[in-house]
């Protein structure tokens, strides 16, 4: 049976300089799913997460949160659709300028009335969740690509949030590193319960945590289905992206 | 070229208005505000300094020279004074601080904006305007004016150094016709261009760095035409205000 369905995405179009980049993009992602997005470099899946997360908006189409439509949204109602979304970005996204502490208590301070000391509380358990204990205190600058995804992916889950999206949380990542993640979003999905809505090329990733694949081709989602499902898919275009074949 | 103009002029006047919007609800933090003013303000006194002091003493040096031409070298420290305090050491200090503060806000916020730092802070729920362009804007309003103020005495320094030491001008005379041509209308003047100079650096700053796309490349130019823009708008406002001025404070 489907889980329920918390986020809608129908006919989602979206032009960049001229460029047809989403032509009509649908996808509905259940309650407790973790939702990947596969394609090729280039195809508009980083225009897609931006657009559900309010960061764009669309030309066309409706982005459906338990029914409501946040294309329409007010600056308020997004507000609050914010206490219940986190983003990890591709490139952690960490503020320089604060300390790995003031980075995951960012979001805390801002919409949460935590006092200062369960902030810190929460703070200590994200960076424990993650496994980066202790390392409150750090410049960001200091930490590698790879801590800096965790602190990332802490930052996100200090707000305990309904949905975590996450954008291409792989990349750049050695195996080993990249595998850790793929653990870490398992994790995060049974300790805190998170729906995750994951924007990647890396099949391996897609394959060890997916629940629903999807795969976006020229501006349309061209397949939808279980990992088993996009592993015997017989669809040229998924072929081609599975085997890795050049054009 | 015109149209493009009246467009960031449009965008940088929207992005001054959400400051301002933003100011009257309380929101900014004390703690930015005042970090931001030290940067802008107390580190700036160095390059200040040294940008006064040479401005003074050429000034006065130059003046003397043409005024000993028909022997009123005595009168030096009259025209240099009203010189420095309602055109030299605002212009200067302003394009100054718009190659040291405004270049760093383009620099760092378009690295934030190429780095999806800006987008991070609206996943947030905390808008850039208030949470950046705010704190540096306001620093940068309050502490133009008194590098201003700081800078003219410096400047005064210099020119009464070069006039009195240099060029053998008497220290009594420099400084009757300095204080008797020199009103506090002209340090006002220089006052109130610092204000809206400050005001110039820092959304100019701000807007290019939140509109820096493409990499370390983007955040190069945005940085470049930040600079580039402030100087020059910093010359054409204060022609404006040269003309508006006298007109409206009746000097």
């Amino acid at each position: 049976m489907d889980p329920q369905v918390l986020i809608e995405v129908k006919g989602l179009e979206k032009s960049l300089q001229g460029r047809k980049v989403l032509k009509g993009v649908d996808l509905s992602i259940g309650e407790g799913e973790v939702f990947i997005v596969l394609g090729r470099s280039g195809v508009g899946k980083s225009v897609l997460l931006k657009n559900m997360v309010g960061l764009m908006r669309p030309d066309a189409g409706r982005v459906l949160y338990e029914g409501k439509d946040l294309v329409r949204a007010s600056a308020e109602e997004w507000k609050r659709v914010r206490r219940e979304f986190a983003v990890v970005f591709q490139h952690s996204a960490l503020f320089d300028s604060l300390s790995v502490g003031e980075n995951v208590a960012f979001g805390l301070r801002r919409m949460t009335s935590l006092s200062g000391e369960e902030i810190r509380q929460r703070v200590k358990e994200a960076l424990s969740l993650v496994g980066l204990e202790g390392i409150e205190e750090a410049r960001v600058s200091q930490l590698s690509g790879g801590m800096q995804k965790r602190v990332a992916i802490a930052r996100a889950i200090a707000l305990r949030p309904r949905v975590i999206f996450y954008d291409e949380p792989t990349t750049g990542l050695d195996p080993i590193m990249a595998a850790t993640i793929a653990m870490l979003i398992l994790k995060m999905k049974k300790e805190i319960g998170s729906t995750s809505f994951i924007i990647t090329h890396d099949l391996k990733l897609a394959f060890r945590v997916g629940t629903t694949l999807a795969m976006l081709h020229d501006g349309r989602i061209v397949f939808r289905g279980t990992p088993e499902e996009f592993q015997g898919c017989r669809d040229p275009v998924v072929r081609k992206f599975v085997e890795g074949i050049p054009d | 070229m015109i149209s493009s103009f009246l467009r960031e002029l449009g965008a940088v006047t929207i992005l001054g208005w959400e400051t301002l919007r933003n100011l009257l609800k309380g929101e900014g933090e004390l703690g930015e505000i005042l970090r931001q003013m030290e940067l802008i303000g107390v580190k700036s006194v160095p390059v200040v300094s040294l940008t006064t002091v040479f401005a003074g003493m050429v000034l006065a040096l130059n003046t003397y020279i043409g005024f000993t031409r028909f022997g009123a070298g005595q009168y030096t420290g009259s025209v240099v004074g009203v010189a420095l305090a309602k055109e030299l050491v605002p212009v200067l200090a302003g394009i100054v601080i718009a190659g040291r503060v405004g270049a760093a806000m383009a620099a760092e916020l378009g690295t934030m904006k190429v780095t999806e730092q800006i987008d991070a802070l609206y996943t947030l729920n905390a808008d850039p305007v208030a949470f950046l362009v705010l704190p540096r804007t306001v620093a940068s309003t309050v502490m133009l004016p008194v590098l201003v103020l700081f800078g003219d005495g410096v400047a005064h320094m210099g020119a009464y150094a070069v006039a009195v030491g240099l060029m053998g001008v008497n220290s009594r005379l420099y400084n009757y016709y300095l204080f008797t041509y020199m009103e506090p209308w002209d340090i006002a003047v220089g006052f109130i261009k610092a204000v809206s100079f400050g005001l110039i650096i820092a959304l100019i700053g701000c807007y290019k760095g939140l509109n820096a796309e493409g990499g370390a490349e983007g955040v190069g130019r945005a940085t470049t035409s930040a600079v580039v823009h402030s100087s020059i708008t910093i010359l054409i406002v204060d022609f404006i205000w040269g003309k508006i001025l006298p007109w409206t404070l009746r000097y």
